[in-house]
């Protein structure tokens, strides 16, 4: 078997000191980092969120999944900057001004990070401000914002009106979600993307990144 | 001679999947007290620095002032009702009448011991008021909850590296929930509330491999002890509950809360699946009370009392509470479709 298949098989399965160890191998064999992070470690992500996706695994497989992947990805990160390898994008999110719940925000960074994507955390209870300042210093081209209350979601509107105000608006995508949000508020609050669950939420972060 | 029915009565026929007279209703927990009745349904004497300075008599009227605060919320009349003890000041609302709730959700501090003299004169006065009409409920679980933060993390990690330590701590959460709820029992409780959300809207935050190991049997455990006690078990989580709930409903609750439409949860269907074996409550969509329109609450409202209320064994209730930001109209405005709506 392929090291770098034996590296996505193991990360599946959450072993993250065999994932570690074997990107290890793979780097001492001369595979470039490149090859390992994409063919072994994003590939054994991607099966993993699809799985999610599909409900055949859960969070808790997920997270010892990305653990396996993070502790590979440790090794190959001096190595991808060497070689010159940029991430796939980069994208903040948080959880909205006066919202303190932060489970589907961690998920989705997490499963945004499985895809290679550069994720900024900026919390929860976030200010709209916070958000588009943050785009614009670290050249985010996504900016994500998670709401669970029905009486916090209205502040995903102010982070729209904030990026207009600030003159990034066609520079920022703006991606929402979260269990009280809706495609008709996306489209009412004049958001780019919502999605109704965080392996979406990665897929079209990494589509908006790609275009 | 034809049943003389109470909200108490109409809550364990209910709950016992059984069909009363009318579909009763309670919540979780009510939020809109200052909104609807002027006042909130708290008391700055029960913050634990300041009541434990207080006299026996002060503690007693702190607790008799609470208890007459829920009798008026929660009961059927009004406040004049309650002899004016319950006044709030402004007349239009003090004139409404209560929510007549056939489960009162205690909140009250030291309620789980049952020899607390706030605990005693709480209940005493709250008898005073509702007699045996009404049942008591308190929370009462002691399951693994969905981890929030960086918890989730550390969760997730230890269900993979120390299985067995992770099962021996649900042991000893039962067991410490089994032994809080028979306190609570003796303190004139009777519906442990087991709130532990297990769901996000997609579905379950375990495996329902994972979740038939740490969650499940614990959650049976809970069940069987409160129901040889004497306590009916009403078991709530938000979300997709459709993967467990199999193993929700073998776990041996009298009912289930939430039905969470927001998630997809089809009243109807899961009527039409497990009505035989459990009862339900809730299923009145929030985010539709929130942000929806007249139209979409009032679809949800029947829909619920159409298909909810066939056969028995439902409590009407929204699917999750009325919370703080909800316009109070449209809690009033559900409440009065259940009115037109709950005879059976």
């Amino acid at each position: 078997m392929s090291i770098l298949i034996e590296i996505s098989e193991n990360l599946q399965k959450g072993k993250a000191k065999i994932v570690k160890e074997l990107v290890q191998k793979a780097v001492d064999e001369g595979i470039p980092a490149e090859t390992i992070l994409n063919e072994g470690l994003l590939s054994g992500m991607n099966v993993i969120g699809e799985k999610f996706k599909n409900n055949e695994v859960y969070v808790p497989e997920v997270l010892v999944a990305a653990r396996a992947m993070n502790m590979g990805a440790q090794i190959l990160k001096p190595l991808l900057a060497a070689e010159g390898v940029q991430s796939t994008g980069k994208v903040c999110i948080g959880t909205v001004q006066g919202d303190l719940h932060d489970i589907g925000k961690n998920l989705v960074k997490m499963m945004m990070e499985g895809k290679g994507l550069e994720v900024i955390d900026l919390g929860t209870d976030v200010a709209p401000e916070t958000y588009v300042q943050t785009a614009i210093e670290q050249n985010c081209q996504v900016i994500c914002c998670s709401a669970l209350l029905t009486t916090t979601m209205g502040v995903m509107a102010d982070v729209v009106k904030a990026a207009e105000a600030a003159g990034v608006r066609d520079k920022v995508k703006i991606m929402i979600g979260g269990a009280p949000v809706t495609q008709d508020y996306c489209d009412k609050i004049g958001a780019d993307v919502y999605t109704s669950d965080a392996a979406s939420a990665a897929d079209a972060a990494v589509r908006l990144c790609n275009n | 001679m034809s049943e003389l029915w109470t909200p108490a009565k109409r809550a364990i026929c209910a709950l016992n999947r059984g069909t009363p007279d009318e579909v009763p209703t309670f919540e979780l927990e009510f939020q809109l007290s200052e909104e609807l009745f002027g006042y909130p349904l708290s008391d700055r004497r029960f913050e634990p620095e300041i009541w434990k300075t207080l006299t026996a008599k002060e503690i007693e009227r702190a607790a008799y002032d609470l208890a007459d605060k829920y009798a008026r919320v929660y009961g059927s009349g009004n406040a004049y009702d309650i002899g004016g003890a319950a006044l709030s000041g402004n007349p239009e609302l003090d004139a409404k009448p209560g929510l007549d709730y056939c489960i009162i959700p205690v909140y009250a501090p030291e309620w789980w011991n049952p020899t607390h003299p706030l605990t005693v004169a709480f209940r005493k006065r709250l008898r005073e008021h509702f007699g045996n009409t009404r049942l008591f409920g308190g929370h009462g679980d002691g399951t693994f909850a969905i981890p929030s933060g960086s918890d989730m993390y550390e969760f997730s990690y230890r269900l993979a590296d120390e299985p067995e330590e992770v099962l021996a701590e649900a042991q000893r959460m039962a067991d410490a929930a089994i032994e809080a709820n028979k306190r609570q029992r003796e303190a004139g409780m009777d519906v442990a509330l087991l709130c532990s959300d297990y769901c996000y809207n997609s579905g379950p935050f375990l495996s329902p491999a994972m979740f038939d190991e740490f969650i499940a049997p614990f959650l049976a455990k809970i069940c069987k002890a409160g129901r040889e006690d004497g306590m009916y078990m009403i078991k709530h989580t938000d979300g997709n509950i459709m993967p467990i709930i199999d193993s929700l409903v073998a776990a041996g609750p009298h009912a289930l809360h939430s039905i969470d439409p927001m998630a997809g949860v089809d009243i109807r269907e899961v009527k039409r699946l497990y009505g035989d074996r459990v009862a339900l409550c809730g299923n009145v969509h929030c985010a539709a009370l929130q942000t929806g329109t007249d139209e979409e609450v009032i679809a949800s409202t029947e829909y619920c009392l159409t298909y909810g209320k066939e056969g028995g064994g439902y409590i009407f209730a929204t699917s999750n509470i009325p919370f703080k930001g909800m316009p109070p109209h449209r809690y009033e405005m559900i409440l009065d479709i259940w009115k037109k709506m709950r005879k059976y």
